[in-house]
């Protein structure tokens, strides 16, 4: 019969594990990762419920064990960060599609590039609906960080599409285009 | 210049608007994969464990 039993309030964490997997897929950007870290984050909620108060945000209170987790990981296994400052991101560089929109693949290849803490914070604030007074919680840091950090991403994503942040998408094409045009004419000239 | 600074922010908030667009698609397409098994399972005996050792004090188990 249904409701003889008290729930066990850790019977709602069945309806995150899609959610932490989406987190964890875009801090890892790996499938198997991600799924050994929301097993991970899984276990150290399961036996550490007790710390979690009652009628706050469950969906943070996961979050924040997932993300600790992973940094946690990351500074063990330092090596395994093929990209740590996004150094090589410089590299990428996409052009928008023909009417200026940005293709959702080149997008990805973008998105991928960028550090796990730029991934983070725009995940957070930008996809899964926190706050960024929400997010400074969970990744502990003050509000302002949280702000700054996002725009520096965004201002990295605009930039690895080739988007000049304030620009028209495709006035970077007109500028290459026009120097190629130019020159034979000056020559001609 | 007035009108320039104008177009400029109503570029940058249309890349932005963009930015925020895909960003949820990425995330989306993950929420919305089916659970791996395994971890249902892990919940599964967690709460195997857990009933069995009521009485029990768990402890710091991590």
């Amino acid at each position: 019969m249904k409701g003889t039993q008290p729930a066990d309030p850790r019977d709602e964490l069945v309806n995150y594990l899609a959610a932490l997997r989406a987190f964890a897929i875009s801090l890892t950007r790996n499938t198997a990762s991600a799924d050994d870290l929301v097993q991970d984050t899984i276990v150290k909620a399961w036996t550490n419920f007790d710390k979690f108060t009652d009628g706050t945000n469950l969906r943070a209170w996961l979050f924040t064990i997932l993300r600790n987790t992973f940094y946690s990981s990351l500074r063990k296994h330092r090596f395994e960060v093929a990209d740590p400052d996004g150094l090589y991101a410089q590299s990428l560089l996409v052009k928008p599609e023909h009417d200026g929109r940005l293709a959702y693949r080149d997008f990805e290849r973008a998105f991928d590039q960028l550090s796990p803490e730029h991934r983070e914070v725009l995940i957070l604030v930008g996809a899964s609906g926190f706050s960024y007074e929400e997010a400074a919680g969970m990744m502990g840091v003050a509000v302002g960080t949280v702000k700054s950090r996002a725009s520096r991403a965004r201002k990295l994503l605009s930039e690895l599409m080739g988007l000049a942040e304030g620009e028209d998408a495709f006035s970077g094409m007109d500028e290459a285009s026009n120097a190629v045009i130019v020159k034979p004419g000056t020559q001609a000239a | 210049m007035m009108y320039l600074d104008m177009s400029e922010s109503g570029a940058k908030s249309k890349i932005r608007g963009q930015i925020d667009e895909n960003l949820k698609r990425i995330y989306d397409e993950t929420l919305n994969q089916q659970v791996p098994d395994k971890l249902l399972q892990l919940l599964n005996k967690l709460r195997q464990k857990s009933s069995q050792s009521d009485a029990e004090d768990p402890g710091e188990v991590l």
